[in-house]
């Protein structure tokens, strides 16, 4: 549609649907004015009164049925016919009251579901993560593949990173990230599993992440995670 | 008294639009022009005239003003919109087509 068009139509559509009887009364001005000057036209040609008027009437045709056919062209008589849809279904829905609880229960269940996966896959998928400019956070790793043996996404030692680390050119900075669980337990109680994460020293700051707390961190942190040699 | 559909389909509108491009008219002088110029030819209840003017308007091809007649009298005058005008080539030109096609044929039949 061009905007012109719309332009024409927005205010009449307008019109019909909130000047109704204005409309209304506008179209059997209009149709009276047509059949009086005709009748006007047909006695200045001398006809009597009466058969002016029938000829009037009889060359117009059914003036009822002309305004519903001119009311149908009316754009909002399509939202009309909806709002007695609407109307009936509800008339309809009140008189089963049990098939309407099921039905608003099953549209209820059915959105319910909908948004928790939507929030899901909102949280999970479409957010940005938390972390500072995470635009351009990527993840490296070793794709492991020995002999027919395949294990992408395979852990990388601490002395590879210090290596990519020391040769990269492309980023900002490298941080290793690896997972760990440890035994917790204190006097009296029984131990408890505790999932835990160790990462390189820069890693908090390359996520712009400042920590609740945290001991001092050092730029060597990093090299206790080199292996010894056996003495 | 005869139904629009009498009427080539859509010649209406067209004939609608031809004689409001000349000048704007009410709906009772717009009747008394169309039979005055097709004579008895085309004939067209004069109420049907009516939904034809309202579709048109709906569809902004014309547009409507409630104005003084020459006589003094209140009356809906219609006139042509610029989207109108162009309908009218539109629909002049398929006329064109149309009737240029079947005027074709009809002199075949007769030779």
């Amino acid at each position: 549609m061009r905007i012109d068009h719309w332009i024409y139509t927005i205010p009449l559509r307008l019109s019909s649907l909130f000047h109704r009887s204005r409309l209304d009364a506008e179209l059997d001005e209009e149709l009276r004015d047509h059949i009086d000057a005709q009748i006007a036209d047909n006695i200045a040609r001398g006809m009597g009164a009466d058969e002016a008027r029938l000829a009037t009437l009889r060359a117009f045709g059914n003036p009822v049925v002309l305004r519903e056919q001119t009311r149908d062209t009316w754009s909002w008589s399509g939202m009309e016919l909806l709002l007695n849809d609407v109307r009936l279904s509800a008339r309809t829905l009140l008189r089963t009251p049990d098939f309407a609880w099921i039905a608003i229960l099953v549209i209820a269940l059915g959105v319910g579901a909908n948004v928790a996966l939507f929030a899901i896959v909102r949280s999970v998928l479409l957010n940005p993560l938390p972390y500072a400019d995470s635009g351009h956070l990527v993840r490296l790793y070793e794709n492991i593949s020995v002999g027919g043996l395949n294990a992408p996404y395979g852990a990388s030692a601490g002395g590879m990173y210090t290596e990519w680390k020391e040769h990269n050119r492309t980023l900002a900075d490298m941080a290793i990230v690896g997972s760990t669980d440890y035994n917790l337990s204190s006097a009296g109680e029984l131990p408890e599993v505790v999932h835990a994460g160790n990462f390189s020293w820069n890693m908090l700051s390359l996520l712009g992440v400042r920590p609740f707390w945290a001991p001092q961190t050092c730029s060597s942190g990093h090299r206790s995670t080199r292996r010894k040699d056996p003495p | 008294m005869s139904k629009p559909s009498d009427l080539v389909q859509g010649t209406l509108d067209l004939l609608v639009l031809k004689i409001l491009a000349l000048e704007p008219l009410h709906g009772w002088a717009l009747s008394q022009r169309l039979k005055q110029i097709s004579g008895e030819v085309l004939q067209v209840s004069d109420g049907s005239l009516y939904p034809a003017l309202h579709k048109l308007e709906q569809q902004g091809w014309i547009q409507a003003e409630w104005k003084l007649t020459e006589n003094n009298r209140r009356a809906k005058f219609y006139s042509l919109t610029r989207l109108g005008r162009r309908q009218l080539e539109r629909e002049a030109a398929n006329w064109e087509r149309v009737s240029a096609a079947i005027s074709g044929v009809m002199r075949l039949t007769e030779v």
